[in-house]
């Protein structure tokens, strides 16, 4: 996990010695220091401000409990992101999400025809373009295409593809067998291939 | 009909969009020509709707090596899989960027870290 230009790195063994300790500036270092990209983290399955500062709120509390359990050779920013993924997963099954679950992509998948061949020619999409206007613009339209998928295939798009959890991890986050796991990431990754298509033909 | 013709027309055989005269004349020219001959073989080997269908295994190195050669000869042919291809990997790419915490991700409130701070004194029980 990346953390912000500027901060500066701490040493964890003596952080987690301070915390265990009950310092609270130790505490306070700890938040400061690994709070902003375990709420981006947050942010990116809640979707919103408020829900990500409530998923951190609860992380960091999962965390202070959990601190006796911390095992030194891992490195703490994992650790804490990983509490992190899991606290906004909690909060996204508190909101009810699973409401959604039936929503599907079937539309946005492939077709074939006769003995399987794809139905239509497929465009092969220009290389990404290295204007950074253009990137960063692009990246907006990715950003809005991923928010259109239904949740079930967009978190399992985001644990997967920008989490970078195992196929295994994702299906245990999930509560389904590996199987249904890889199949829900590569439906969600097709998806978004096909709302991203226009877009990226329009960059021919 | 040419190789060149038939190398178009030779998807466009598998996706029944041929006239039937253009469907004769592919089979015809694969029958006398032993590349365009091979080539409609390797068409016939695997279809495009598995190879999608196993795409992640392909792109995370789960295939055995025999079955993975023949995904690889599919690519090498199939214009419409490897486009398809491309764009999937593309579509990964893209969300990860699109996605990635900004080079500075913005630090927490001061009213945040207080209220962490605060409620980190006082664990739930």
């Amino acid at each position: 996990m990346a953390l912000p230009p500027g901060v500066v790195e701490i040493d964890e063994l003596v952080l987690v010695t301070e915390l265990r300790a009950g310092s609270s500036a130790a505490f306070e270092r700890l938040v400061r220091h690994y709070g902003p990209p375990m709420r981006a983290a947050a942010r990116r399955l809640l979707k919103n401000d408020e829900d990500a500062d409530d998923a951190l709120q609860e992380a960091f509390l999962a965390a202070f409990r959990a601190l006796a359990t911390f095992e030194a050779r891992s490195k703490l920013a994992t650790w804490l992101h990983r509490i992190a993924v899991n606290a906004a997963l909690m909060k996204l099954r508190a909101k009810g999400s699973r409401a959604q679950e039936t929503a599907d992509v079937d539309e946005l998948m492939p077709e074939f025809v006769g003995l399987g061949v794809f139905s239509t020619p497929q465009q092969r999409w220009s290389e990404l373009p290295e204007d950074p206007v253009v990137r960063q613009e692009l990246c907006g339209s990715v950003r809005a295409a991923i928010d259109e998928l239904p949740e079930p295939y967009r978190v399992a798009l985001v644990l997967r593809d920008i989490e970078e959890l195992s196929n295994e991890e994702l299906a245990e986050q999930l509560g389904v067998t590996v199987n249904a796991a890889k199949i829900r990431v590569h439906r969600a990754r097709q998806a978004l291939r096909t709302l991203l298509e226009p877009r990226m033909e329009g960059l021919a | 009909m040419n190789c060149a013709r038939f190398q178009v027309a030779v998807h466009e055989y598998y996706r029944g969009t041929l006239s039937a005269a253009e469907h004769v004349e592919v089979e015809t020219h694969a029958g006398v020509c032993p590349p365009c001959g091979r080539l409609k073989a390797t068409c016939e080997e695997i279809a495009c709707k598995e190879v999608v269908g196993f795409l992640p295994e392909y792109l995370e190195h789960e295939l055995a090596p025999a079955r993975k050669r023949l995904f690889e000869r599919h690519f090498d042919i199939c214009p419409d899989c490897s486009a398809y291809l491309h764009a999937y990997r593309s579509s990964i790419a893209l969300a990860a960027e699109a996605l990635a915490e900004p080079a500075e991700a913005p630090p927490l409130s001061e009213e945040l870290v207080r209220d962490l701070v605060a409620r980190a004194k006082k664990p739930k029980p």
